[in-house]
């Protein structure tokens, strides 16, 4: 049995937690002031998730400009930098919404990457 | 010039003015928005980060899908939204003039929401010695310049101060390729959140440094690298800890400032420890019929909190323009003299009016001053100095305690404190209110 300190990173509170983990597995979190705490916990010791956001290149209506792009849940934190390398190669050409799907699958995690911003 | 006639006129298309516009129009008819940028959301739309909204649409958010929600809001009422219009002058009468693409507009208001948010501090207000060569930036303007403009900004980072934009860009530049070096911040503490410090300098392996700051910039065209030195407890660099780090680029995100040019034309009397206007709980400034929300009032911690703030000063200068047209109608019907009018607007306001201190460990109080009745709830706002490790919040008037928090906590300066105080708890107080931790 050892114990672990993790910041949950759910929210600005930012709760300090007092993890403990017996063979390899989280057994009890401390210090949650809601239960996302544990949720987090559990996620964070055995594969760790973060959002990306990034942008995307386009060229709409004549016009070069940068659309923002999130990944509509948050991703494996090890496949960020494949992510990243995927984000860059593509090109918007035409008008977006928010929420419109940018790419589905997003460095084969199954998340789709939208956009966060309308650009008629 | 042309002028144009509105109940309230709103200062700035950002989170504060929109949230503030929203609700105006909910008790008046006439409602403007004045925005220099060729967009509404202001800052945001650069905040390409998520972390916004959890108070507010009680889900996680980025910075332009918060922005794009309100630009919606708006989108569906009749607030006139006036972009690429440059205020330059607000007058105490409540004239607000501005350049538009249309040439000079005079807008004349019943009340002003202010809502211009802030800007940078920048190298030139912390005297960085050195040279002066390109590649010292904000970090905000490296934020615009990688997610708006498309620009890399260098290739080796490092960055001074710990605050929140500067640890943000830390990962955003490191996901674009960027080596970013390490991020030095004078005081013994983080200045930003701890989830960014874990989020955005942890995952990735950036350093951070405290108690050490920049002692000096090398470089003639471009930046060659910096001298980094340990601090004291004075926070005077220790000769002998000098350490040279080479990069090419600079980023500071060592604090905000309220942007008030345009108060202070007005005549409206400043708080200098929080560089905003000095506002009642109505948060209204020192000229009657003008109020002041958001980032230009205090610099806030989370844009949920800017939009909840902006929504009651939204409220309360409605109720203000409604007054003043309620009076103006009353007198027209004995005498057409608009200055009686204007005059009796606000009468309702002339109560006494108590100060509020802050004692101690608090280093400010938004609001300066309250009427008690003037709101159904009295939202006292609130910084510590330095941090503390573990008090209470307690508020008095002469020898009687209003107020005293239950539990004891932690306080840091980066985290803004809240205190709602009920009619009730104010009731029959007359001496000033004093806000201290014990």
């Amino acid at each position: 049995m050892k114990e672990v300190t993790m910041c949950c990173t759910t929210c600005p509170s930012g709760c300090a937690l007092k993890v403990m983990i017996d063979n390899n597995e989280v057994v009890s979190v401390e210090g949650n002031n809601c239960p996302r705490g544990e949720k987090f916990a559990h996620k964070e010791w055995i594969n760790p998730e973060r959002m990306l956001t990034s942008t995307v290149y386009a060229v709409i209506n004549g016009k070069e400009l940068l659309i923002p792009v999130k990944s509509k849940e948050p991703i494996p934190r090890k496949i960020m930098t494949e992510a990243m390398k995927e984000i860059q190669e593509i090109e918007v050409n035409a008008p977006v919404k928010m929420g419109d799907v940018i790419k589905e699958n997003l460095a084969g995690s199954g998340v789709e990457l939208v956009a966060c911003k309308t650009v008629k | 010039m042309r002028t144009l006639k509105y109940d309230v006129v709103v200062i700035g298309g950002g989170p504060a003015g929109l949230a503030a516009a929203l609700k105006a129009r909910e008790k008046v008819e006439k409602v403007a928005v004045l925005e220099r940028n060729d967009e509404l959301g202001g800052i945001l739309n650069q905040c390409i980060h998520s972390g916004f909204g959890l108070h507010v649409f009680k889900e996680e958010l980025t910075g332009p899908e918060y922005a794009q929600r309100y630009v919606d809001m708006v989108a569906e009422t009749d607030i006139s939204c006036y972009l690429n219009t440059m205020v330059l002058d607000v007058t105490e009468d409540k004239h607000v003039v501005a350049m538009s693409e249309d040439g000079m507009l005079v807008f004349e208001a019943s009340s002003v929401v202010l809502a211009m948010g802030c800007r940078e501090r920048t190298r030139g207000q912390i005297r960085i010695p050195g040279t002066r060569p390109a590649g010292v930036f904000t970090a905000g303007l490296a934020q615009r310049y990688v997610n708006l403009e498309n620009f890399k900004p260098g290739s080796r980072v490092v960055i001074l101060g710990s605050g929140d934009i500067g640890l943000i860009m830390a990962r955003r530049l490191t996901l674009e390729g960027i080596k970013v070096v390490g991020v030095y911040e004078l005081m013994p503490y983080a200045n930003g959140l701890y989830r960014n410090i874990k989020n955005c300098l942890d995952d990735f392996g950036i350093p951070l440094h405290l108690s050490t700051t920049v002692t000096k910039i090398v470089g003639s065209k471009r930046v060659q690298a910096v001298e980094v030195s340990a601090v004291d407890e004075n926070l005077k660099p220790i000769p002998g800890t000098e350490e040279i780090i080479p990069c090419d680029t600079v980023l500071l995100s060592i604090g905000l400032i309220p942007e008030n040019e345009l108060s202070k034309k007005a005549g409206i009397e400043l708080n200098p420890v929080t560089n905003g206007p000095k506002v009642d709980n109505a948060l209204e400034t020192s000229v009657k019929g003008i109020f002041a929300c958001g980032n230009v009032l205090h610099v806030h911690d989370l844009v949920d909190q800017v939009t909840k703030e902006a929504e009651d000063a939204g409220t309360y200068a409605a109720e203000y323009a409604a007054e003043c047209a309620a009076a103006q109608q009353a007198d027209a019907a004995v005498s057409t003299d608009v200055e009686t009018a204007a005059e009796a607007c606000g009468t309702s306001n002339a109560e006494t009016e108590i100060a509020v201190i802050p004692e101690g460990m608090v280093r400010y109080t938004v609001p300066t001053r309250i009427c008690a009745n003037r709101t159904p709830v009295t939202k006292i706002k609130f910084r510590v100095g330095r941090p503390v490790e573990t008090a209470k919040i307690r508020i008095t008037s002469g020898d009687k305690v209003i107020f005293e928090s239950k539990k004891a906590k932690k306080f840091v300066p980066s985290i803004m404190e809240n205190v709602n105080l009920t009619a009730a708890q104010l009731a029959d107080v007359q001496d000033e209110i004093k806000v201290t931790l014990v």
